[in-house]
């Protein structure tokens, strides 16, 4: 898996859109370190795409609580995938491993 | 005088004629392929757009007209189905070209309802995530909004109809981040429509509460 992430959020002035790298992963969610940090008004859930190598893999991410939003390194819960597809299950396999 | 084909000419074409470009583009995007001509006496006759050029559609009628001619100067009704709506405009039998009877048609159309959600219109601020090979964020502005999907417009953009994304709806009170199917959009990008996909009941519900009391306070 290549981990290449980018996270969009909306915030207070629009969306904020950050890139980093995905440190582990799981079916209900993962953790990620993002180049620079959420601001704590982030106030939505967002939109996680990640690079799995083989092509791009979208969930939907609960919102960040404001006690993680000032943190590089970000667990985020997963609503559900954007498509449950062959990629999603290859990711839930790969995370379980 | 009742219409005869031209000869040579199949009598189950038409060119339906818009006032300008931007209103054929218009039914053609929001529509799809599909219109119903209603003549004077009623009749349905069911027709595929299979082409335009400038204000006019080409749509070939799904059978013969030869039992029915319809004469010059009928009014007729030109209706189309959009996301939620019926569309449809009045229109003007000509007489017959050699490529087709020409429907002279009104602008703009009157839209019926038919979805079970309703819609209110309204600008709010949203955006669109492209989760595909080069992912994007559009800013946008709604048109109107239901508990089924929206209409939006914004800078231009090449989404087409069928392409998964991921909307970012900005309600006053809280932001919604909802999956969504492209379903219809203009050549020009200026505008398309979106249905959302596995929307949560508790976020439909809230888009609807939004609609229902945004219609009452202006009432």
């Amino acid at each position: 898996m290549n981990g290449d992430v980018l996270l969009v959020v909306a915030g207070p002035d629009g969306p904020e859109v950050r890139t980093g790298r995905l440190l582990e992963g799981a079916e209900g969610g993962c953790e990620v370190r993002l180049e620079r940090a959420l601001g704590a008004q982030a106030r939505s859930g967002g939109v996680l795409v990640v690079d799995t190598g083989e092509g791009r893999l979208a969930m939907l991410t609960a919102p960040v609580p404001p006690a993680d939003a000032g943190s590089q390194d970000l667990p985020l819960r997963f609503v559900q995938p954007v498509e449950r597809d062959d990629a999603w299950e290859r990711f839930v396999r790969g995370a379980g491993r | 005088m009742a219409l005869r084909p031209p000869p040579g000419h199949a009598p189950t074409r038409f060119l339906v004629r818009f006032p300008d470009e931007a209103a054929a583009d218009e039914v053609r995007s929001r529509g799809g392929a599909r219109l119903t001509l209603v003549l004077e006496d009623g009749t349905e006759v069911p027709a595929v757009v299979v082409g335009s050029s400038g204000a006019t559609l080409r749509a070939e009628a799904d059978r013969s007209l030869a039992g029915t001619p319809p004469r010059v100067g009928a009014e007729v009704t030109v209706s189309w189905a959009e996301l939620d709506d019926l569309a449809s405009v009045g229109g003007t039998l000509g007489s017959g070209g050699v490529d087709g009877l020409p429907v002279e048609c009104s602008w703009p159309p009157s839209r019926v309802q038919r979805r079970s959600l309703r819609r209110c219109a309204v600008q709010l601020p949203a955006w669109i995530v492209r989760t595909g090979q080069v992912p994007e964020v559009l800013e946008v502005t709604t048109r109107d909004v239901s508990g089924g999907g929206m209409s939006l417009h914004g800078r231009g953009s090449d989404l087409s109809p069928g392409e998964h994304v991921v909307t970012m709806l900005r309600l006053p009170d809280r932001d919604l981040v909802l999956p969504a199917v492209v379903h219809w959009s203009r050549p020009d990008g200026s505008a398309l429509g979106v249905r959302f996909e596995r929307i949560s009941q508790s976020d439909q519900d809230h888009v609807v509460q939004f609609v229902i009391s945004t219609e009452a306070a202006r009432a």
